[in-house]
């Protein structure tokens, strides 16, 4: 019995060392080594990514849909009246004889302007127009500038939102509206809503010690004189479809 | 029987050899970029890019960063809104790699004053750290006090140079400001995001007030100007702060409309232009 046990075995092994057998081991280990060595190195990675990559919650954020643009109602009867004054007035003229006409004339929303003999200078007025957004430059000298932009687009935010600030809104003497106001790197912002469009002027200063960017006091000042409106052909035409009196 | 396993020992190597060299890398992760729930003519405008197959086709290449809000500890209040307020938009800076990282709370800045180097190894290497709403003197509402904070990203460029890195257009757009150390763009396609750019050289900015410029187009070497003082030029380290602001409206249950144009977080936006810029998106233009 013994015997014939040895005599298997010793058949197994004269089997297993046929060159045949060897090479096909041989490959085996060639073929499976890459293999398992990628599925270790996939698992390593798997273990490191949450230390040297955190993409999870750039990626769950993107997938958060993002809101449309709104363009809220914009109230061209205000505006209108606004714009009307300033031509009975005359108040207007100056100013807008500097802006180039093109681009006043494709703004689709009210353009404030500063009152004439107010705060500001206006000789070297430049306007950009966007259709729905505009920029107006205004020099100032002595490095100081004011932008001034208005923008009938927004997005929505949730309730709260921006009410929520209403309480840190500066009040201004001779504005209605409540103005957000900020220190920038380079001077002030303010920021406002007035016939549903958004208004924004900024301040600049090239030098940090420059008298009108030590406090927003200046800016307050160019804030009450936005008075009056002007508004071009495309302007006029979207609030007359709207019904305002022009 | 040992010839068969032979052959099929040898079938199967060349098998699995062929599938390796046709097998092609696993495509790097495309950011999802105008897939919102927008009408499709509100995310054509809204993306701040005229072609969303660009994006598209670009690969995004992942590198490490900390998630948006984890300011460094102790540095200020931080924020909670994590949306990308700014999808699309080309990485602000023309060279790879580039540094996001707070300029105040690292190395060289006014809060370190342990360690006044700017040019530390640790201020040029990832991982990219947020720093909006970092405690400054500026005020913004997004932070979650609602009081001051830092109102942009701190960018620094490639290696400690200053003068020698590109800073380019996020969007296509219009320059809207140019000042001692400040340039503005307005984007040309609705929301009209204004980004702003600080710290550039000034006397080698490649645009002007009225300028029409295109995504990925120079605008100026990123710099340490901190403008005037007296007269006197000041310094800040070698950096790019980064702005991005973003008209917002509240609409009340009587119909008012309450808005305001604030400054909104960069970094997600950064980071999702950083990944696509490293798979090659954004080509400089000069």
């Amino acid at each position: 019995m013994a015997g014939k046990r040895t005599k298997i075995r010793r058949r197994i092994i004269r089997k297993m060392t046929h060159p045949y057998v060897m090479v096909t081991v041989g490959m085996g280990i060639v073929i499976l080594t890459p293999v398992i060595g990628l599925g270790l190195s996939q698992l390593a990675v798997a273990q490191v990514a949450p230390i040297t990559a955190t993409r999870a919650p750039v990626a769950q954020t993107q997938q958060t849909p993002a809101p449309v643009t709104q363009r809220p109602r914009i109230d061209w009867q205000a505006a209108a009246a606004r714009h009307q004054r300033g031509i009975v007035a005359k108040t207007t003229a100056a100013i807008v004889s500097r802006l180039p006409r093109p681009e006043l004339d494709k703004t689709r929303l009210p353009i404030l302007l500063p009152r004439s003999g107010g705060a500001l200078k206006t000789a070297q007025a430049k306007l950009i127009s966007f259709g729905d957004a505009y920029s107006m430059n205004l020099p100032q000298g002595d490095g100081v500038q004011i932008t001034l932009s208005g923008n009938a687009a927004a997005m929505p935010v949730p309730s709260g939102a921006i009410s929520r600030l209403e309480k840190r809104a500066a009040r201004i003497q001779g504005v209605l509206e409540p103005v957000q106001i900020d220190r920038t790197e380079d001077g002030w912002t303010a920021s406002f809503t007035r016939f549903n469009v958004t208004y924004t002027a900024d301040l600049t200063c090239d030098d940090s010690e420059a008298a009108a960017c030590k406090t927003d006091g200046y800016l307050r000042t160019v804030v009450a004189d936005l008075t009056d409106v002007v508004m071009g052909n495309a302007a006029i035409a979207a609030a007359r479809a709207a019904g305002a009196n022009l | 029987m040992i010839r068969m396993l032979f052959a099929v020992a040898v079938i199967g190597f060349a098998a699995i050899s062929l599938w390796a060299c046709d097998s092609p890398p696993e495509p790097a992760p495309v950011p999802e970029v105008g897939t919102e729930t927008e009408t499709a003519s509100e995310a054509a405008s809204e993306i701040a890019h005229e072609t969303s197959s660009e994006v598209a086709s670009s690969g995004a290449a992942p590198f490490p960063y900390d998630p948006p809000t984890q300011l460094i500890a102790g540095s200020g209040p931080s924020y909670t809104n994590t949306k990308n307020w700014a999808p699309g938009i080309c990485f602000p800076l023309a060279d790879t790699p580039s540094y996001a990282n707070s300029q105040v709370w690292k190395p060289g800045g006014y809060e370190r004053p342990d360690n006044p180097s700017q040019c530390a190894p640790e201020n040029y290497a990832y991982p990219w750290q947020d720093n909006f709403c970092e405690t400054r003197t500026g005020t913004n509402m997004m932070c979650k006090t609602g009081t001051k904070g830092h109102q942009g990203q701190d960018i620094r460029p490639k290696t400690c140079k200053t003068n020698t890195y590109w800073a380019v257009a996020a969007e296509d757009g219009v320059v809207t400001n140019v000042a001692s150390m400040t340039v503005a763009i307005t984007g040309k396609s609705s929301p009209y995001r204004i980004y702003r750019y600080l710290h550039m050289q000034s006397s080698t900015l490649k645009v002007a007030y009225g300028d029409h410029v295109v995504r990925g187009q120079k605008l100026g070497l990123v710099s340490n100007n901190l403008g005037l003082k007296n007269g006197v030029q000041q310094y800040t380290t070698i950096h790019m702060h980064f702005e991005v602001r973003v008209a917002q409206a509240e609409t009340l249950p009587d119909g008012t409309v309450l808005s305001a144009n604030t400054f909104v977080p960069p970094y997600v936006a950064l980071v999702d232009a950083y990944e696509r810029k490293l798979g090659g998106d954004c080509q400089t233009i000069e």
